[in-house]
């Protein structure tokens, strides 16, 4: 396969190897082509065929997104079972791809139409209603399916790894965070059943409470640069940062971490370069000087360096 | 090489051949192209030979929910690049 300006050439021993290369192609082209512009989550996408409210079921690959889409768009309107796209204001990008079903030994998916598969058409203008996380149960007895809300710490983090270019957007933390309050927070559901999903979501396609803030955000440009002196600490570049509780998620260059305990005010405290001492002084003003908090803060701020949230 | 630069009426020509020559002769060869939006990006889709009109056509209803409203018109290739390989297609995207 080459890449060369827009042209993509690929070659299969198949023709079924080669109706998945084309689906997977055409998905990653179109998402880096949006990178920056559509918040897009790796989800499947069920809309309510009268009001266009959107479910965007997130999760992994293989966990059951298809599944998921194969039976609620039988009932509401079949919007994707790979990208949910989300722009600025709150519509979706629909993604009515043929669906990825596997067939027997082969070890390529058949790409399956919905039309084939009988799945409802979207008829409204789809928007943003609900993002719940998928989390099926396999293997044991079946379970009736269980609704309930994602702490937003959590849901930030679990929701991350699953968007695509989320980096490329401006304040990428932020902007999932205002994503989430938006729909008034991240449902997960666990069960073990796809046939029991349509019930169990249905409240989600009707309006949520708008979800008032609970996180803030934190400026995360550094206000020192150069050299840092022998034994000093200052953090690292960071992409977007935001106060959830008494944490905070910080996103640099290649990962996401959760700041909890004393973490939070090292890493406001070595904005610019800092000394241990300093560092010390800042978590001691927060938190007070129990015994020993001096040795805590040394070993922290160690695990934070060892961790490429502060350099040394 | 973008999509756009092949619309009817901005004819590309090239040392061996007329583009509209080629192009009713890939027509009659049924090499027709899959034209697709996903998430607002044009894509065309050019297949090989060796890909039957059963397998094109079913492609073609498997993404029908996601037909472009423009249809695309690309050039002939002078080769296809991978003419030997049992299954090829050439894939582009427009503007």
């Amino acid at each position: 396969m080459t890449h060369d300006g827009g042209k993509f050439h690929l070659q299969a021993a198949s023709f079924e190897e080669l109706a998945e290369a084309v689906t997977t192609r055409l998905t990653l082209a179109a998402i880096l082509a949006n990178a920056g512009e559509l918040t897009m989550l790796h989800a499947c996408g069920i809309a309510d065929p009268l009001t266009g409210a959107v479910v965007a079921l997130v999760a992994k690959s293989g966990t059951g997104k298809t599944t998921a889409a194969s039976v609620l768009a039988r009932s509401y309107g079949y919007v994707t079972d790979e990208t949910v796209a989300i722009a600025h204001d709150g519509s979706v990008v629909p993604y009515p791809k043929p669906l990825s079903v596997k067939r027997g030994h082969s070890p390529y998916k058949r790409q399956v139409g919905p039309d084939e598969l009988g799945l409802l058409p979207v008829t409204a203008m789809p928007f943003i209603q609900s993002i719940v996380l998928l989390d099926r149960v396999q293997g044991g007895p079946t379970i009736a399916p269980v609704l309930e809300k994602v702490p937003l710490a959590d849901a930030v983090l679990a929701l991350l790894p699953e968007t695509s270019s989320q980096a490329e957007i401006g304040a990428p933390l932020q902007s999932l965070c205002h994503l989430i309050d938006d729909v008034g927070g991240v449902w997960q559901v666990t069960y073990s059943e796809a046939e029991d999903l349509p019930a169990a979501l249905e409240p989600l396609f009707r309006e949520q409470p708008r979800q008032e803030p609970a996180w803030e955000a934190r400026i995360a440009e550094n206000t020192g640069t150069g050299d840092i002196p022998q034994g000093w600490f200052r953090r690292a570049a960071a992409r977007d940062a935001v106060a959830i509780g008494g944490d905070l998620l910080v996103m640099l260059e290649n990962q996401v971490v959760r700041l909890s305990g004393i973490g939070p005010a090292i890493w406001d405290a070595a904005a610019a370069p800092v000394p241990l001492e300093d560092l010390v002084e800042a978590v001691a003003k927060q938190h007070g000087t129990p015994e020993g908090y001096r040795a805590a803060v040394e070993r922290a701020a160690q695990q934070l360096t060892a961790e490429s949230v502060l350099e040394k | 090489m973008t999509a756009s630069s092949f619309i009817p009426g901005s004819p590309v020509r090239n040392a061996l051949v007329s583009w509209e020559k080629r192009l009713f002769e890939e027509l009659a060869k049924g090499s027709d192209l899959l034209c697709v939006d996903v998430l607002g990006v044009q894509f065309g889709v050019r297949w090989g030979r060796a890909v039957t009109r059963q397998q094109r056509e079913g492609m073609s209803a498997a993404w029908s929910r996601c037909a472009s409203v423009r249809q695309l018109m690309l050039p002939p290739m002078p080769e296809e690049p991978t003419a030997g390989l049992p299954f090829t297609r050439r894939l582009l995207t427009g503007p």
